[in-house]
């Protein structure tokens, strides 16, 4: 079913409003591969505004367009599996962290320790760790943007909280020995 | 955080997430560059159910015109070529008929009238048939 002209543009508005929220997320489901992440949330931006995506209304269109990005990311995923080897993706994140600019150093050695262990611990506890501390969402739309039960979001999320604070304190004495 | 009590890991992992959020968004791709819309995605997506829908109708039209045209000549053909088809059905007999001229064949090949018994005894010497005529 097609937009009309004007539902087209309030939605590319709200699309707009998101866009740098929605790309924080792309880049979480993407392991923080930059070019996968433009491609996903493309494919997901083209979904909703052609309507192949129809928000329902059930939730926060927030909440929702999270839900697509996180399924395209997923499909997308899947596509680019077979199409490239891992290394590629691989040096890909490394390449898009290091070009990035950064003005301080210390904030940067912090911010790649936290993606670092981050990438250490269980997919869905990545996920709901992003999705509450990065984007201030409660565990319950975690839930529902991952499509698991709020019982199962608080469970990863109190177990990702924990490895990932272990794995933050192990690299904070790991520098201090190297000092 | 929501509803949440905030720990010293949390504050810290705030923190540590807020930094990431803002050295993010600050290097996130403009969104004209990524909502851009290609041309082909907008027109064939919606009328792509559009053209399988007229491809089914027009399918149907054609399927229900060949039959038509198929069964002229059942329906609307000639009359005559109907007649002759007509009796040529009804006169023709298998070489191998003979087979099937089976005793008691008459019985399914014709309707009883309502009184009149399959079976035709011979009461006191006459068929019922004749004892109707007597009586008459």
């Amino acid at each position: 079913m097609s937009f009309s002209e004007a539902e087209r543009t309030e939605l590319g508005r709200e699309l707009e409003r998101l866009h740098a929220e929605s790309y924080g997320w792309a880049l979480a489901c993407c392991a923080h591969d930059a070019e996968n992440a433009a491609d996903a949330l493309q494919a997901a931006y083209v979904k909703v505004l052609t309507g192949a995506a129809r928000f329902g209304g059930r939730s926060s269109l927030r909440t929702w367009l999270f839900g697509v990005i996180r399924l395209t990311a997923l499909e997308e995923h899947r596509r680019n599996a077979r199409q490239r080897p891992l290394d590629a993706r691989s040096q890909n994140a490394i390449v898009a962290s290091n070009n990035l600019p950064d003005g301080d150093a210390e904030i940067a050695e912090r911010r790649e320790r936290l993606m670092n262990a981050i990438a250490t611990l269980a997919p869905r506890q990545r996920e709901v760790l992003h999705l509450v501390f990065y984007h201030d969402i409660s565990i319950a739309e975690a839930a529902v943007i991952m499509g698991i039960s709020v019982g199962s979001a608080r469970q990863h999320y109190s177990r990702g909280k924990e490895n990932l604070s272990e794995m933050l304190r192990y690299e904070r004495q790991e520098d201090v020995r190297a000092r | 955080m929501k509803g949440r009590r905030m720990s010293v890991h949390d504050d810290d992992l705030k923190t540590r997430f807020r930094e990431l959020r803002a050295h993010i968004e600050a290097t996130a791709p403009r969104f004209d560059a990524i909502s851009k819309v290609p041309s082909s995605s907008m027109t064939t997506l919606a009328p792509r159910r559009m053209l399988l829908r007229q491809a089914a109708i027009v399918t149907l039209v054609a399927m229900g015109a060949g039959s038509l045209y198929w069964t002229r000549g059942y329906i609307g053909g000639n009359q005559a070529d109907l007649r002759y088809t007509e009796a040529a059905i009804v006169k023709w007999t298998s070489p191998t008929d003979f087979l099937l001229q089976t005793p008691g064949r008459e019985l399914t090949a014709t309707v009883p009238a309502l009184f009149e018994s399959v079976v035709q005894p011979r009461v006191f010497g006459r068929t019922h048939t004749e004892r109707t005529e007597v009586v008459r």
